[in-house]
């Protein structure tokens, strides 16, 4: 493994989606010494499969796993995953948003949530680009929200059971569990990404997905 | 916020009922699109307001963000039309289409509010100088849009549009800003006695 380069990996729909996104990455500072990759994934039959294809086909350390239309705010957001990582040799997924306990239901937004994220009201105010400096502030959590998930270590995605949209990151931070690391998600006053998910979401899926994550997981849930 | 159980029963309903609520939101939005098609602004509007009442009905099981926007479009095509400008609709022949030109509006106000390079900036004024305020209203009116900074937008454009000398439009952006300073106010009234001198007040 690289442990120079980061990569991110998205799953494509839309090339308009696509290249706003590249564009706010071309912007981020990259430390000295490292490079970044973009793998795309287009026509996947699922988020596990995709995501299991693009991290089998690139030997970067560190792989940011990102929906389109997610756009990353903070141009020290490279060098902020790199301090955290390198803060704990435990943490092996850092999320943006995530959750300390997951229900009994799986319902991840029916527990409370740390994190950030830009909303209605935040993106009013000015941005504010932050450095990470403080392990302190990090919290460990039992689940990530998909729509940024970074990692310094690769284990593969459940493509077995989650072949749909749904349950790829609760499964996900539960395979990472499964194997002894850390899932972190720092403090961010000023949320790193903005997540443009248009709020209604399409959840007709969901309810067969929840079980299954339930079934799978039983042993991990309150 | 909903219960865990509240939430729970919402997607079981959502999981027995995928059928019958897929066949509604699919006839809908066949109709929409052939609305879109023929830019028949009448029907669209007859439409819209079936599924919302529709969406209503179920629980707003219905309703997509896509759906949402359209509705948000439809208000804006609407005055588009009443105040003869040029329609957001005009180069559009499909809902993808028409969300996708909505989508890249969006993303084009955002540049102007994030800290990106001047260039992208740039790209982002020439693309809204040929959006209508009417659009632009709208897109802060959706919920489901993340834009931030509503005045600075209006006041931006607005000033672009004096510069190309469309007073009419830029008058419409600064009635459009929320917090209105003295030198807005006195922009708007200049821009109004201008307008009125050469007959041109609301079109």
């Amino acid at each position: 493994m690289d442990d120079h380069v980061f990569c991110f990996i998205i799953c494509v729909t839309s090339e308009l989606f696509l290249q706003e996104c590249l564009l706010y990455i071309s912007n981020l500072h990259v430390p000295d010494g490292y490079s970044v990759d973009i793998l795309t994934v287009t026509d996947a039959v699922s988020m596990t499969s995709g995501y299991n294809e693009a991290m089998n086909a690139s030997n970067a350390k560190y792989k940011i796993y990102m929906h389109q239309d997610v756009f990353i705010l903070n141009e020290y957001f490279l060098i902020n995953i790199l301090k955290i990582f390198d803060s704990d040799k435990k943490i092996g997924m850092i999320g943006m948003v995530g959750a300390v306990n997951i229900n009994k239901e799986a319902i991840m937004w029916g527990s409370s949530r740390v994190g950030n994220i830009i909303n209605k009201s935040s993106i009013h105010k000015p941005y504010i680009f932050e450095k990470f400096d403080n392990p302190d502030s990090l919290t460990k959590v039992s689940v990530i929200d998909g729509f940024l998930m970074v990692t310094c270590i690769d284990i593969p995605w459940r493509e077995d059971i989650f072949d749909g949209w749904h349950f790829y990151d609760l499964s996900q931070s539960m395979e990472f569990r499964k194997q002894n690391y850390d899932i972190v998600v720092p403090e961010q006053t000023h949320a790193w990404c903005l997540h443009d998910d248009r709020v209604a979401l399409s959840l007709f899926d969901y309810n067969h997905y929840r079980k299954l994550f339930i079934n799978e997981y039983k042993s991990f849930l309150e | 916020m909903a219960t865990l159980e509240q939430l729970v029963n919402r997607y079981e309903d959502m999981e027995i009922n995928k059928d019958l609520y897929l066949g509604h939101r699919n006839y809908y939005e066949s109709l929409i699109d052939d609305c879109i098609k023929n830019h028949d602004l009448d029907s669209l509007n007859r439409y819209i307001n079936e599924f919302m009442e529709l969406n209503q009905k179920h629980n707003l099981a219905l309703i997509t963000a896509n759906l949402n926007r359209i509705d948000h479009i439809n208000m804006a095509l609407h005055n588009e039309s009443a105040y003869d400008f040029p329609m957001f609709w005009e180069d559009t022949s499909c809902i993808r289409d028409l969300i996708n030109k909505y989508d890249k509006t969006i993303f084009m106000i955002r540049r102007l509010t994030f800290n990106l390079p001047d260039l992208y900036k740039s790209e982002a004024l020439k693309y809204l100088k040929d959006i209508s305020p009417f659009i632009i209203r709208e897109i802060y009116n959706d919920e489901t849009t993340l834009v931030g900074k509503e005045d600075f937008i209006y006041l931006t454009l607005a000033m672009e549009h004096i510069k190309s000398q469309d007073l009419y439009c830029a008058l419409i952006f600064l009635e459009n800003t929320k917090n209105k300073n003295d030198q807005v106010r006195s922009f708007i009234l200049q821009l109004k006695t201008k307008l009125t001198d050469i007959g041109d007040l609301y079109g």
